[in-house]
């Protein structure tokens, strides 16, 4: 992957060779990527749903099951939610800054992304540390744990992605016109923080109380 | 003849041309974008704002512990042989925490 990934580098940055129209491939190939990702993250809050709009009786006929200790919504679930959507604002602050040609913005503000991002991710480790559920612990310990730690999973894409780009902007390699790499970062990164909602909401809110 | 061969010059030099000013695909924004820089710092900085209020007001609350359930069959499931055991890597926390 890292080998592929140098030789793509190497052939739009140094090469020259990703024209405007060889830009549109990774622009239009992004597109579907990222809408089946979507597919994928919903299709684990779905099992969630699905589990316990109709409790089975095996788990006490209720949803929470019975002797299932939960997470307090209002505690870290509501304290990691504002946190990627920040870092959401922050990589748009960066996008601006290099169609701004204020190089050094776009570093502080990706520094500013990835921060966040990995705040974010610590949180999450914290939250599992203090759950009184495993995901060996019944539906709702399945359901949970894999739609929870997908999307904890996506945010360290994400957030590899974003230092990637922000290495990339401290070396010069993205300009004005030419940064489709950053685009697709962006693009990625909005999709994991607007999905972190629908946990939040689903899962931890709804399906917590 | 002459006049109309400078003419076909000039039309395939303006063809080769690239068109500037080069017009951003995908783009939406017509504003200013140092503007807009702006304009997202501040938004980033709210954000870094709440979030550390939000982080220090949860984190000083501290957390509830909670006790442990009855054995109910379908939590503790262990139905696979693990090569560190039966217990998760990260079981001991119930009992140290």
């Amino acid at each position: 992957m890292f080998v592929w990934w140098r030789d793509v580098l190497r052939e739009s940055t140094l090469e020259g060779h990703h024209t405007k129209v060889v830009q549109l491939g990774p622009r239009y190939g992004s597109i579907p990527f990222i809408v089946s990702e979507v597919m994928f993250l919903f299709a684990l809050f779905r099992a969630s749903s699905h589990s316990s709009l109709a409790p089975t009786v095996e788990i006490g006929g209720i949803w929470p099951p019975k002797g299932i200790g939960v997470l307090d919504p209002r505690e870290i679930p509501f304290l990691n939610t504002p946190i990627p959507p920040s870092s959401g604002a922050a990589v748009t602050w960066a996008h601006h800054a290099i169609l701004a040609g204020k190089e050094k913005r776009a570093v502080y503000a990706l520094v500013a992304t990835v921060s966040l991002a990995l705040v974010s991710t610590g949180f999450q480790g914290m939250e599992y540390y203090q759950a009184p559920s495993t995901i060996s612990d019944s539906i709702y310990g399945s359901t949970f744990s894999s739609a929870t730690g997908f999307h904890g999973f996506h945010v360290i894409i994400g957030t590899l992605f974003s230092i990637i780009c922000g290495i990339r902007q401290y070396l010069g390699h993205l300009t004005k016109e030419h940064h489709v790499g950053f685009e697709a970062a962006a693009w990625y990164w909005h999709f994991v923080d607007v999905v972190r909602l629908f946990p939040f909401v689903s899962i931890y809110w709804w399906g917590g109380i | 003849m002459a006049m109309s061969r400078a003419a076909l010059q000039s039309a395939l030099r303006r063809l080769g041309r690239p068109n500037a000013p080069a017009k951003r695909n995908f783009s939406s924004s017509a504003h200013d974008d140092a503007h807009e820089t702006a304009k997202w710092e501040k938004i980033t900085y709210l954000g870094i704002a709440t979030c550390t209020i939000l982080a220090f007001y949860n984190l000083s609350k501290g957390h509830h512990h909670f006790e442990e359930p009855p054995q109910y069959p379908y939590l503790h499931i262990r139905n696979k042989e693990f090569p560190w055991g039966p217990d998760g890597l990260f079981e001991a926390k119930h009992k140290d925490h």
